[in-house]
């Protein structure tokens, strides 16, 4: 610089080009702090005419309270001159004319001229450079306060993943402190989010310099974010906020949603079920119509012949016979009963009606009457053999009992031959009934004993006796609803034996 | 024959032989009274296969039988009786339990002269015997 400014006092053409045009101020001091030039921009700048500044000392130029220790260090500064440049320099001031100091950017050259010392000082006003600068770090604060102020949390992490701004609201979620977070990175703070849908957006921000926005849970919060990343100049900015109670109230919608179509489907596929017994129902009662209207006109044309005949026998010695036909009409009305009561039965059944009602009665004694009923229909060479094992008390449904033990001894009835006997064999433990008919009959056709409990089923080898087909099926279906079951092993031409075990919780 | 019985009414000199087949005993006792007491002899047969046997050593005046039977029904028993020149001329009434008309309309279609629906009165059931009786006497069969 000493060498720069020796040449331009050499050539007074550059020196004066250089001198008045300059966009900086210029001013040279002798060694008594006199000014000595002053081109331009330094009267510009500090607002005086050039013969104003001529001559005066150059401590005029600097606010008050700093004039004193200039001039010492002006002193010392001609004792041993240095170059001090440009942006190194203090933070200095100035005053200008109206007395106004201002910032100012101050460089020092020297150099002698026949024998005296001379200062040369280039003077940057920088009032607007600071003000600038000023303007800038408020703007920055104010982004600051911003960005720590606001009800999302922010974080912004440089190329590194280190953190470099968090706002409270961040520290907030995290639950860390501000000591826990600045400087680390991403992944010393946040080691389970390496792998995740967090550390895949963050790298492709980070990388390729794209925003992204995206939705997740995080489970060691157990918390739902909503995560939009900005790339910027040093790295990456986040904004989190959490949405759990938005997402749960939308799961709990959801939910509801889904309760609601499972509700639609259950009550749909009730319909549909409701539509289907219906249907059965239907099928049911017209398949009871068409067997009636024939089952029906047969015990119809027995006693409309009967009492045909009654009226015929009008005679005193011919009681016998007009016994035997009343005899045949309340036989035959039986029989219609019978047919009636297995369809209402299994109407009741079909409906879900038939509740248990469980009694503690004699089962021995029952069984006993019930046989008595039974004989009434029996042909009078058929014969009851009637056992019991066990306590006779039993604590069971007696309808359902009854209406089980008519239906399979009047089967043994109808489907035996003359002379043919009948075993009626009970036992009874403490939670077990097991009522076993046996009758020396028929017997059913080995490939038809699959169809024993279908509804309306009769066997080939059952035509000629009166039946609806629907006894077994009521047996079977009062069994389960006693917790039982019933089965049975038949030999045709030699027999057949049912078996049922009723389920009982307690002995009387 | 232990297989068959038959009423006889000995107050008719000329009395015309029915046979009556029916599974079902009331019915088939009930059908056999009322006709004795309207003066036929009468037989009766528990299925198809005993009443053609039966026809074959009577050879009744008039057969009335029930559709739905056991071993041989009344269509079974109808097809034996028409394929037989010793029987194939005997009428025959069908009697309907309203539940099988078409039964009855093939037993028409094959041979059969009329038939009864169950439950019949004493006049549904003279009336088509004496009209078959009449008929198969004259020669041509009926259609009812």
């Amino acid at each position: 610089m000493e060498k720069d400014v020796s040449l331009f006092m050499e050539s007074e053409v550059g020196f004066e080009a250089v001198f008045k045009y300059a966009t900086i101020g210029i001013i040279v001091v002798d060694e008594h702090g006199r000014i000595n030039l002053v081109n331009p921009k330094a009267e510009n700048i500090f607002g005086y005419d050039n013969a104003e500044l001529i001559g005066q000392r150059v401590e005029s130029l600097m606010p008050q309270s700093i004039r004193a220790i200039h001039e010492q260090y002006r002193t010392g500064y001609f004792k041993r001159p240095k170059v001090r440049e440009m942006g190194i320099g203090l933070d200095l001031h100035a005053r200008h004319k109206d007395g106004s100091e201002f910032p100012v950017e101050i460089s020092l050259g020297h150099y002698q001229l026949e024998g005296q010392r001379f200062a040369v000082a280039f003077v940057t006003d920088i009032s607007e450079r600071k003000r600038a600068e000023k303007e800038l770090n408020a703007s920055k604060e104010r982004l600051e306060d911003i960005l720590r102020s606001m009800a999302d949390a922010f974080v912004s992490l440089d190329k590194d993943w280190r953190y470099t701004f968090v706002n409270d609201k961040a520290l907030q979620l995290m639950g860390k402190s501000r000591d826990e977070v600045f400087g680390h990175t991403m992944w010393e703070v946040f080691p389970d989010t390496v792998g995740s849908i967090f550390e895949t957006e963050y790298r492709k921000v980070m990388e390729k310099r794209v925003p992204s926005a995206f939705e997740t849970h995080y489970p060691s919060y157990d918390m739902w974010l909503e995560v939009r990343a900005y790339p910027h100049e040093d790295g990456i900015s986040i904004f989190y906020s959490d949405i759990s109670k938005h997402k749960k109230a939308e799961q709990v919608l959801k939910q509801l949603n889904e309760e609601l179509e499972t509700r639609v489907v259950e009550r749909t596929s009730e319909l549909a079920d409701a539509l289907q017994r219906e249907k059965e129902m239907n099928e049911l009662k017209s398949r009871f119509v068409s067997m009636a209207s024939h089952e029906f006109r047969t015990p119809l044309s027995a006693i409309l012949s009967s009492v045909s005949l009654i009226a015929k026998y009008t005679e005193a010695g011919q009681q016998e016979n007009r016994e035997k036909h009343i005899e045949r009409i309340k036989a035959s009305v039986k029989n219609l009963t019978d047919i009636l009561n297995d369809f209402l039965s299994l109407e009741k059944l079909e409906q879900g009606k038939m509740v248990l009602e469980e009694t503690s009665f004699n089962l021995r004694e029952f069984a006993r009457d019930t046989i008595e009923e039974v004989r009434g229909m029996a042909r009078e060479s058929q014969s009851f053999d009637h056992r019991h094992e066990g306590s006779e008390k039993v604590r069971l449904d007696q309808k359902m009992t009854r209406n089980i033990l008519l239906n399979l001894l009047s089967n043994a009835v109808k489907y035996s031959h003359d002379n043919g006997e009948i075993a009626l064999r009970i036992s009874v433990t403490s939670d077990e009934v097991c009522i076993e008919v046996e009758d020396k009959g028929i017997g059913i056709p080995l490939d038809e004993q699959k169809h024993m409990f279908d509804k309306f089923f009769r066997a080939r080898n059952t035509s000629g006796i009166q039946g609806t087909g629907l006894g077994l099926n009521i047996v079977r279906r009062y069994a389960e609803l006693m917790d039982g079951n019933i089965g049975f092993t038949s030999v045709p031409g030699e027999g057949t034996t049912f078996t049922v075990r009723l389920h009982q919780n307690t002995v009387l | 024959m232990s297989f068959f019985f038959a009423r006889t009414a000995s107050s008719f000199v000329h009395m015309e032989r029915i046979l009556v087949v029916d599974d079902n005993l009331d019915v088939r006792e009930n059908t056999a009274e009322l006709l004795e007491h309207y003066g036929y002899q009468t037989l009766s047969a528990t299925h198809g296969q005993e009443g053609y046997m039966l026809a074959l050593l009577t050879l009744p005046d008039l057969i009335i039988c029930d559709i739905t039977m056991p071993v041989t029904d009344g269509l079974g028993m109808l097809k034996l009786l028409k394929n037989n020149e010793r029987t194939k001329n005997i009428p025959i009434i069908f009697f309907s339990a309203g539940s099988a008309p078409l039964e009855v309309r093939k037993g028409l279609e094959q041979g059969a002269n009329a038939y009864v629906s169950k439950p019949f009165t004493d006049e549904d059931l003279l009336g088509a015997i004496r009209k078959c009786l009449k008929d198969g006497a004259s020669g041509s069969g009926i259609r009812n």
